[in-house]
């Protein structure tokens, strides 16, 4: 693995960053229900109840915001402090969730940033890690060989 | 029981790679690389990786082990923390459920346990976890009367002249730790970190449980804290590494430097045709609580050195890809020999 994160092309980051927050935290939380939901397991679930997340995608400039609720991920407009917040590029969300790279690696090397309770960020990576979605992990995977080598 | 040195003839040329599991896909990914044993733990503090969302319950361990099982790999469970007079009867169910779920062997430290599982479980595979912390083979052969263990672990402590001494006078097939994160491995009998978190790692499983964790961005930069002690505080240029008490950069005398060990990763390949030919039978890669890319990462490597090995010691060259792999995934900036290399033993 490079040292250097991809940046979005200087195009999609003047779109992304002014795109509206909301229906992007909304299409996130969906995918989330689609995805995951069903693969965490309720104790999971029931210890994220409440708590308040932030994905900021420093390239695209926005963050996504969502909340747990009744076992569900909501969006959420406006957060208090949420529990926790992550940081990274486009390219290394994508790379995580294609199983391309790997966190501890990235927050080494401080391209995944984690800012709140380590506790609750560490259960998070310790269940995301226990998921196989392979469809969707192939899905990313070819994605990203078709726009290109990883870092750069 | 035979005490005598073992002949190097009568021993395995072809040494097993142990790779680590903390998850379902880090196991399927050790396997499917060519992991010859996956070492992996219960959701408890019976092993020391005990971290939140991390491990086995019981119907993920026996998917394992049909999986693994289907693909020739064996997998072990690592019960390697020690139990308290309150909380004996934890770790004696866990020995029980890893019977009963048809492990190939149990990695244990302490010797009430390593007890118990050799007079419950007589047919029951045994194997020194590290935390025993049996550095002679004077102490390999007293868990070997006792228990009948047929693997021990060495601690990170021992030269390669000292391991090869303790090699060539045991009957016990010995593992080394080949790749992963240093401590100060004063195994199974670290407390350091019990001074900031109140839990010792050899009773709670982790050095730093994540609840004493702290990451707090700072003015002054990343600062990490464990049970409110300052580690470390990292600049935009500084690679952070897991905040433990021995990893920690502290003021001394006026200076500020690490006092313990500076974060760096092991790594042996290039004494792989050494550690083949003085007979050692199994070489550990450290790193349960690391992601399955890692696990594959890692696997893969080392089961194309340690082929490489086995078919041409003479030959054997670390090649360049292997390097730029595992420095991918190293924790630290650098990865060092650690103990294996004291020229002044």
């Amino acid at each position: 693995m490079k040292a250097a994160a991809r940046r979005l092309p200087a195009p999609i980051r003047a779109v992304a960053s002014r795109l509206p927050r909301m229906p992007a935290s909304i299409a996130f939380a969906t995918g989330l229900n689609l995805t995951l939901r069903r693969k965490f397991p309720a104790e999971v679930m029931d210890r994220l109840e409440g708590h308040t997340f932030a994905i900021v995608v420093e390239d695209a400039g926005f963050e996504l915001l969502f909340r747990v609720r009744g076992r569900r991920f909501v969006p959420v407009a406006k957060a208090e402090e949420p529990v926790l917040r992550f940081r990274a590029v486009a390219w290394d969300y994508a790379a995580l969730a294609a199983r391309e790279a790997d966190p501890d690696t990235l927050f080494f090397n401080r391209r995944l940033v984690v800012e709140g309770d380590t506790e609750i960020a560490l259960l998070v990576k310790n269940t995301l890690d226990t998921i196989d979605i392979p469809r969707t992990r192939s899905i990313l995977r070819r994605a990203m060989r078709a726009v290109g080598p990883g870092a750069g | 029981m035979d005490q005598g040195v073992a002949s190097p003839a009568l021993r395995t040329t072809r040494m097993k790679l142990v790779c680590p599991a903390g998850t379902p896909p880090a196991l399927k990914a050790a396997v499917d690389n060519g992991a010859d044993d996956v070492y992996l733990g219960f959701k408890d503090e019976t092993n020391a990786r005990n971290f939140a969302g991390l491990n086995f319950d019981d119907r993920s361990l026996r998917e394992g082990i049909d999986y693994a099982h289907r693909k020739g790999a064996q997998v072990l469970v690592a019960l390697n923390t020690y139990p308290q007079p309150a909380s004996w009867r934890k770790w004696q169910a866990a020995v029980d459920r890893a019977a009963e779920l048809g492990v190939d062997a149990i990695i244990v430290a302490d010797a009430g346990l390593l007890a118990y599982a050799a007079k419950t479980h007589p047919g029951l595979r045994l194997h020194l976890s590290v935390q025993g912390s049996a550095t002679s083979h004077e102490a390999i052969a007293f868990y070997h009367e006792h228990f009948g263990i047929k693997r021990a672990v060495l601690p990170r402590v021992l030269s390669v002249e000292q391991a090869e001494k303790v090699v060539a006078r045991t009957p016990v097939e010995i593992e080394v730790f080949g790749f992963g994160s240093l401590s100060i491995m004063v195994e199974g009998r670290c407390a350091l970190s019990s001074y900031a978190t109140g839990e010792s790692p050899n009773t709670h499983g982790g050095c730093s449980p994540a609840k004493a964790v702290r990451w707090q961005p700072t003015p002054g930069g990343l600062e990490s804290r464990l049970g409110g002690v300052l580690i470390d505080r990292f600049g935009e240029e500084d690679h952070p590494g897991y905040p433990t008490l021995c990893r920690g950069r502290f003021v001394v005398n006026g200076d500020t430097y690490y006092p313990f060990e500076e974060p760096t990763s092991l790594n042996t390949l290039e004494l792989l045709p050494r550690l083949q030919a003085m007979g050692v039978a199994a070489i550990k890669i450290e790193g349960r609580q690391r992601s399955p890319v890692y696990v594959e990462t890692v696997t893969r490597v080392w089961r194309e050195a340690l082929d490489d090995c086995a078919r041409e010691p003479q030959r054997f060259r670390v090649k360049p890809a292997w390097q730029e792999a595992l420095a991918g995934i190293s924790e630290g900036r650098q990865c060092t020999l650690g103990a294996y290399h004291r020229p002044w033993k």
